[in-house]
């Protein structure tokens, strides 16, 4: 038995001893740690403060809900009067709203970049500036992105990823069917769709969001962007305090009159009701060949489905339209409650700050994270620290960053232009559009133009006049 | 006798009176006031989550409400836009529909499941469980299992209709067929209880009425022809009315399965309230429909209620 125990033993022993050199040049291959973070001696002045903090993974994630509490328990340590409490609260539009108006809000908790105007009107969420300016942050941020929380000097969140809508695809269809890569325009897309789509095996050539939600509104939003939509074409800012609603006429409808098209025309689209979940179910079992995606939904395939092979899906610009490649960009970012006490919010602050910026944090983050790393977003940073900074995090990608190729030449070649999202009241626009795409995809013969020009009179009335 | 002590006789008439009706509300009051005591908590939760967001809601119908924002006064207003508002005719027409629907799919369907049950000689107990058990399956959950049947691309409802020739139907997603797909759900989760109810009121019928028509060689339709059925009316009608004011505030199945859609297909005005009270925050907006669905429902029952009451007592 105890021979038994010591053979082990020195098995054991001489994998560690080999490990060590293959440890050494991973440790030697990986770049520095780019550190840029001041953090205060103390928080709240020492005086105990409690705050609360959204997202944390949901108890059927146990390893990520452990990651998660390990995380919050070093910044415990750090600073010993300050407790974290985790909430596996999601952001959901509607759901904040209510917490809102129950003055519920989290402390600290994760948004879309659509939602800093909205909050800061509500005079919901607090100023950041102050610590971000003496964490020493504020310059390595990109100032495009940085402008989407602020309001006026005062910067309210602090950037989590930003993203570009591309076109995710399965590489093994498209080469069945006997396609090199992806569309190159939008006709094209049609196209292939057809040779892809294969009724007899429930197999869809292409999908979007079509549950008619507000997510429908963003997936058709890029494809109208394709089509040469700017922002202004959706909702024009009229330079005196007012908007006017744009998109009932131009490439919006041109957009709308396409996705008609692939619904009765080509006959491309999934039967089934999609939402931002189930369009990526759909991909990875194989239901739809090519979907319009956001880089970051590779990171919910990965934690979602962990047996699916993501070799087998590649990633690219969306197609090109009249006026070249045109896509839409959005992201996360967090805020703090202005709701919360200023110790609370220091606290809040300083705890994204820390787990977003410090060097050792960094590290240890990225060396247990049961999320995806090398997903194919957009660079949330700027000049020699995005460089350090992706530098950093390349030896440890976990996804095939090969296969986005596509995607990320485009974006850093210039290839792609990426357009904001359309403001003010675009969760409005985006639902009330939405709802027409739903209508497009279930009533043949619906008149695109007229039917638009009815919804923007409509979202101009009961959204942007009110 | 002058009118003068006609008078005073009167007053003191009067006033004996008042006292007695005081003091016998006194003496009710004491004798009831455990029973006051016992009703004090439902009263509190009743007034707390009931009547006063009813009342808030009729005052925010007349304002103009924003989230941490100052309401103000606005009239009709709300009621003015409301009526310009395209999903006013679309919501109210969908819930006329689904109305109808319900009462062609689900009014009738707990009426026949009570009655074969009171026919059933045998196993009653265990089909009383087995009708009433899609009731207790959350909703959520119910939702997602015919999300699975209905699912266009190799549901269960497509798989077992391929079989016998019948093509994809897209059931959610079809304009057509979305609002019946909808009520078929909420019978299905519905049906169980007012078959109890049903069921619990057929049990009052005594035994002896059916051997009697039995006896006079009454068939198994005409026992419920002329037995089960005019026992069952007055509970049908109550039934008929819960089951409109229900489908008029129904919100759930066409919230979690189509989301209003396709297009504006399933939205309904409790959805449209949701809407617009919680996506645009437009509170004193979303107060003025919501003012409008209590008018409705309250004209209907008081309509109905005129209407039943003529009928019974002609008859």
């Amino acid at each position: 038995m105890f021979r038994k125990h010591a053979r082990i033993l020195v098995v054991c022993t001489v994998i560690a001893i080999l490990s060590i050199p293959l440890y050494t040049v991973a440790a030697q291959d990986a770049a520095p740690v780019p550190d840029i973070l001041t953090l205060p001696e103390e928080i709240a002045g020492g005086r105990p403060v409690t705050i609360t903090v959204s997202e944390m993974p949901a108890s059927d994630q146990p390893e990520a809900m452990e990651t998660w509490q390990a995380t919050a328990q070093r910044f415990m340590d750090l600073y010993p009067n300050v407790t974290i409490e985790g909430l596996e609260l999601q952001y959901d539009p509607a759901a904040f709203t209510a917490l809102i108006a129950g003055n519920q809000l989290p402390t600290l908790f994760r948004a879309y970049f659509t939602e800093p105007p909205k909050f800061v009107e509500q005079g919901a969420v607090a100023d950041l500036t102050a610590y971000m300016t003496a964490a020493g942050v504020i310059d390595v941020f990109n100032p495009a992105i940085l402008d989407v929380m602020s309001d006026g000097d005062a910067i309210y969140g602090i950037p989590k990823d930003a993203y570009a809508l591309g076109l995710a695809y399965n590489i093994p269809m498209l080469q069945a069917a006997g396609f090199d890569g992806p569309p190159a325009t939008w006709d094209e897309l049609a196209e292939m769709a057809v040779a892809l789509t294969d009724r007899d095996n429930n197999v869809a050539g292409f999908a979007f969001i079509n549950d008619g939600s507000g997510a429908t509104g963003w997936h058709f939003t890029n494809i109208a962007y394709g089509f040469g939509a700017t922002s202004q074409d959706i909702i024009a800012d009229n330079g005196d305090g007012t908007y006017s609603a744009a998109f009932g006429e131009g490439p919006a409808v041109a957009a709308m009159e396409y996705i008609q098209s692939l619904r009765w025309g080509y006959d491309v689209l999934p039967g089934a009701t999609l939402d931002w979940g189930s369009l990526s179910e759909a991909l990875v079992s194989g239901r739809v060949a090519m979907v319009i995606y956001a880089g970051d939904q590779f990171n919910w395939v990965y934690t979602q489905f962990p047996d699916a092979d993501l070799t087998q899906f590649g990633y690219a610009a969306a197609p090109a339209g009249p006026n070249g490649k045109i896509t839409l960009s959005g992201g996360n970012l967090w805020m703090v409650s202005s709701s919360a006490t200023e110790d609370e919010q220091e606290a809040a602050a300083y705890f994204q700050l820390w787990r977003q910026f410090d060097p050792v944090e960094m590290q240890t983050a990225i060396e247990v994270t049961t999320e995806a790393v090398g997903m194919p977003t957009l660079p949330l940073f700027v000049g020699q620290y995005q460089d350090d900074f992706a530098a950093f995090r390349e030896p440890y990608n976990k996804l095939p960053v090969e296969n986005y190729a596509p995607f990320i030449d485009a974006v850093t070649g210039g290839e792609v232009v990426v357009q904001a999202e359309p403001s003010p009241n675009v969760q409005d626009y985006y639902a009330e559009v939405g709802t027409l795409v739903s209508e497009v995809l279930s009533v043949e013969g619906v008149d695109v133009p007229s039917r638009m020009m009815e919804v923007a009179q409509d979202f101009q009335a009961f959204a942007l006049d009110r | 006798m002058s009118s003068h002590t006609f008078d005073q006789n009167l007053t003191g008439r009067k006033t004996k009176r008042r006292f007695a009706s005081y003091a016998n509300i006194r003496t009710m009051f004491f004798r009831q006031a455990s029973a006051y005591l016992f009703l004090l908590p439902a009263l509190i939760v009743f007034i707390v989550f009931a009547w006063m967001p009813i009342v808030q809601s009729i005052q925010m119908s007349f304002q103009d409400v924003r989230l941490g924002q100052e309401a103000t006064w606005v009239g009709l207003d709300n009621f003015a836009l409301m009526l310009k508002d395209p999903a006013f005719e679309i919501a109210w027409k969908n819930s006329l529909e689904f109305t109808l629907w319900s009462l062609l799919i689900g009014f009738l369907f707990p009426v026949m499941i009570a009655i074969l049950v009171r026919e059933m000689r045998f196993a009653k107990g265990f089909f009383r469980i087995v009708y009433f058990l899609p009731t207790v399956v959350p909703i959520a959950i119910a939702v997602i299992i015919w999300r699975f049947i209905y699912d266009p691309d190799g549901g269960v409802l497509n798989e077992i209709l391929a079989q016998v020739g019948i093509g994809r139907q897209l059931w959610l997603q079809d304009a057509k067929l979305a609002k019946p797909a909808l009520v078929a759900v909420m019978t299905w989760a519905g049906f169980g209880t007012t078959a109890l109810i049903y069921i619990a009121s057929l049990q009052d019928v005594s035994q002896e009425l059916y051997e009697a028509a039995e006896l006079d060689g009454a068939t198994p339709f005409q026992r419920i022809q002329h037995v089960s059925l005019p026992h069952l009316y007055p509970v049908m009608s109550l039934m008929f009315v819960l089951q409109i004011i229900a489908v008029v505030q129904v919100f759930t199945e066409p919230f979690l399965l189509t989301n209003g859609g396709p297009g504006r297909e399933t939205l309904t005005p409790a959805m449209h309230i949701y809407n617009r009270a919680f996506i645009r925050l437009d509170m004193g907006y979303a107060s003025a429909w919501s003012v409008t669905m209590i008018v409705v429902l309250l004209v209907f029952s008081l309509f109905y209620r005129l209407v039943n009451s003529r009928l019974t007592s002609d008859s």
